[in-house]
């Protein structure tokens, strides 16, 4: 071939390739498909935001346990202390009997007796078993020696011993009107005798 | 409630974008896919870059409000996705292309017509492959017919003077090419 034909033949070729390089046609539903991926990652995209929302709510809520369980530790750690105190002093229990349920909390502890890193309180809270209350007060025990005598000299005794006894244990002086011996059969006695000597 | 506001207004922003982006879908996948398929000369490869397109398009769906011409932002996201896809690009050897242009000298000198079948163009790949970067892309996306010689230029960041000077010179390479091919003179 000559050289114009050739040149002419391979601009020809050429603008025919460079037309068809790029005119393809996609395989049929690429729009679909494309839509459909779309689609899907849109959704993935909204549910990992509504994710994203939900974790510092989470956060909120698992602080807010957390500090409730702190206080709430921390209230038991302190009674815990306080028994534990009061069984370890047992000069300090009649106080803290004698206090009322709410006046506990003021109780400071003596600070040898607090122990800051018993996480867990020690089971120190046993409970009290009552015994069963009953009908008479004091309850009925037998006499001592000396309760005996005591019974046997009051009901023994005449009235006039007792009375001074009774008024020696209170501490009164002796009245001597009391000791007053009633006079025998009045003045006839004394007129017998005198005759008698006579 | 703040929360619940700032998640509801999202999934409205959301909901607004899915409705362009369907719409870009919906007008330009074709446009996409040709970007895509002339650098990768291949159907799969074409359609994986056309979907991860339109996934970037997705991802960068705040842009999509202010953007002006949103079929040139499109075919400048898709040119570079494709030209990241397909980074190494297999280069025939010259020898192969010696052969192809016999089979093909053979067949014009017998048809006296050309008979542009797969041989043309896998030759003609194979040429395009051997330019240079900067005259190789204009000539590429020139094949696009959907695309004008401004939207090249935007493209690929230059002007539209630039474009058709690159776009002659990548020809007259390639018209050089092919008629010594013809001619028998590809080893030279």
């Amino acid at each position: 071939m000559e050289p114009n034909n050739q040149d002419d033949l391979a601009s020809r070729l050429l603008n025919a390739g460079l037309q068809h390089y790029s005119a393809t046609e996609p395989q049929p539903g690429l729009e679909q498909r494309l839509l459909a991926h779309v689609r899907l990652e849109q959704k993935q995209r909204t549910s990992v935001l509504f994710y994203w929302w939900l974790v510092p709510s989470g956060v909120v809520v698992l602080a807010i346990v957390s500090a409730a369980l702190f206080v709430d530790r921390r209230s038991e750690t302190v009674s815990s202390t306080i028994v534990a105190s009061s069984q370890l002093h047992p000069a300090a229990r009649p106080s803290l009997v004698s206090l009322g349920p709410t006046d506990l909390t003021h109780v400071a502890p003596p600070r040898s007796v607090i122990n800051p890193r018993a996480s867990r309180p020690v089971h120190s809270e046993k409970p009290v078993r009552r015994e069963p209350r009953l009908e008479q007060f004091p309850s009925p025990r037998p006499l001592s020696k000396e309760e005996e005598l005591l019974r046997a000299f009051v009901t023994e005794a005449p009235k006039e011993e007792l009375v001074m006894a009774a008024a020696m244990t209170k501490g009164e002086d002796l009245q001597i009107k009391s000791l007053e011996i009633p006079s025998l059969e009045g003045d006839g006695l004394v007129a017998r005798s005198n005759e008698k000597d006579h | 409630m703040a929360g619940r506001a700032i998640v509801s207004e999202a999934i409205a922003v959301a909901r607004a974008t899915e409705n362009e982006l369907e719409l870009l879908v919906r007008e330009h996948a074709r446009l996409v896919y040709r970007i895509a398929y002339s650098v990768s000369r291949n159907h799969q490869d074409a359609e994986d870059t056309t979907q991860e397109t339109f996934l970037r398009v997705l991802r960068q769906r705040r842009k999509l409000a202010s953007v002006n011409d949103s079929r040139a932002w499109l075919a400048r996201i898709a040119w570079r996705v494709a030209i990241q896809r397909n980074k190494k690009v297999a280069a025939v050897p010259f020898e192969d292309i010696g052969e192809m242009a016999v089979e093909l000298r053979s067949r014009i000198a017998s048809a006296d017509e050309l008979v542009l079948g797969a041989e043309m163009g896998t030759l003609l790949e194979s040429l395009i492959v051997m330019l240079p970067a900067k005259l190789r892309d204009p000539l590429i996306l020139s094949t696009i017919e959907e695309l004008s010689r401004a939207e090249i230029a935007l493209m690929l960041g230059t002007n539209e003077a630039a474009v058709r000077s690159r776009i002659f010179r990548a020809r007259q390479i390639l018209r050089d090419k092919l008629a010594a091919l013809l001619e028998g003179k590809h080893g030279t």
